[in-house]
């Protein structure tokens, strides 16, 4: 799953696009790349980042989805009315960073149009979840977490097999917790849904290779995927598809035994 | 690469018939196993390999194996894709990897190797 956000914020992880033109254009070049869904979004969900209102959210996504018809889409949203819009053009799943807690219509909206719908685990919100996270067992709590989203989802109508479930490096939680979820990733696995992996660039990997910046390398976010794949996950959202599909073709391949799929 | 174990022999109370379940019997049993591919030779063997108790050097770097992997004809497989052998190499043991571009497996490694340890610190 390739990242595309159309912001104008100044968050520099090379995953935003200010027009809907060029975020076209790279949306359709990491289908190019093997990707086989990309992810639209137009609400930043970084640490710290502000709401932007329910129309510039609209004018941001909608244009990217409008450009790219028939293409295998993920809109990457919180709000019911954008997801709506967005699955009227086309757009193949929902991937909800408050797991259906930020909107009470969305539930909704993903039911009747029987799509794909991914829950992520957050502590907080993007504006306050790296305010010291605490837990008592981060790899338990968002087991909990998720399985309890897995049954509101199916409680409103969401078909189970359409469900998947995404730990959510980097949201709410410190480098050690990030690390502690990829590794006992099998505790996730075991909720029987696909596991999504958001790790690309994420500032945990600059703090493993010691550097005190805010975005991980490319090269250590497919060390990670990689690692997460042989602990079970299925699906990864990354900046930097060609090297990932590689990478994770590979390590497949290793699982496998044998170079046919 | 062939898996052969034979003259595996059992004994249970297992089957449909009623004597079958009250008495008991023997159950024999002759195994083939059968891989293909050159991956399947590292990837089965991998963890008999580190069984032998010393450290494991694997050099999967660029390897036409890694090609094949992509549909690719050709004789050298691309660093992504010796990153991604290497890694899974790494998670079923390997300690020692044997590569051309150095930086980003030593990035990828190091990434694979606090995901196993689950911490930051080493």
């Amino acid at each position: 799953m390739g990242i595309v956000n159309v912001t104008p914020d100044s968050f520099s992880d090379g995953g935003s696009f200010r027009s809907a033109v060029e975020a076209a254009a790279a949306a359709q070049a990491m289908l190019d790349a093997g990707a086989a869904l990309v992810d639209v979004g137009g609400e930043s969900t970084r640490p710290n980042a502000d709401p932007v209102s329910l129309d510039e959210e609209l004018g941001r996504v909608l244009p990217v989805l409008e450009a790219l018809p028939g293409r295998p889409l993920s809109v990457d949203t919180s709000r019911a009315e954008v997801a709506r819009s967005a699955l009227a053009l086309g757009a193949v799943m929902v991937n909800d960073v408050t797991a259906l807690r930020g909107d009470p219509k969305l539930a909704e909206v993903v039911a009747d149009a029987g799509v794909d719908v991914c829950l992520m685990h957050m502590r907080g919100t993007p504006r306050t979840m790296q305010d010291a996270p605490r837990y008592d067992d981060v790899v338990s709590d968002v087991t909990s977490f998720l399985e309890e989203r897995i049954a509101f989802a199916v409680e409103a109508g969401i078909a189970e097999d359409r469900i998947c479930v995404d730990p959510g490096i980097g949201f709410g939680k410190t480098p050690d917790h990030n690390l502690e979820l990829l590794r006992r990733l099998d505790r996730i696995v075991s909720l029987g849904r696909p596991v999504l992996v958001g790790v690309s660039r994420k500032s945990t990997l600059a703090r493993v290779l010691g550097e005190p910046g805010a975005v991980g390398s490319d090269a250590a976010s497919v060390g990670a995927a990689v690692a997460a794949f042989d602990r079970g996950a299925a699906l990864f959202r990354v900046h930097d598809v060609r090297p990932h599909v590689e990478a994770l073709a590979a390590a497949a391949a290793v699982e496998r035994g044998s170079v046919l799929a | 690469m062939t898996i052969e174990l034979a003259g595996i022999e059992l004994f249970g109370f297992h089957g449909v018939l009623e004597a079958e379940r009250t008495q008991g019997q023997r159950f024999l049993v002759d195994l083939d196993l059968t891989l293909d591919g050159e991956a399947a030779t590292a990837a089965a063997a991998s963890d008999r390999i580190v069984a032998l108790g010393r450290p494991v050097l694997v050099g999967v770097s660029r390897k036409s194996t890694l090609a094949r992997v992509l549909g690719d004809d050709g004789p050298v497989g691309t660093d992504a894709a010796s990153v991604g052998a290497a890694v899974a190499a790494f998670d079923r043991g390997a300690t020692v990897l044997r590569v051309h571009d150095v930086r980003p497996h030593v990035e990828a490694l190091a990434a694979a190797a606090a995901v196993e340890r689950g911490s930051i610190v080493v």
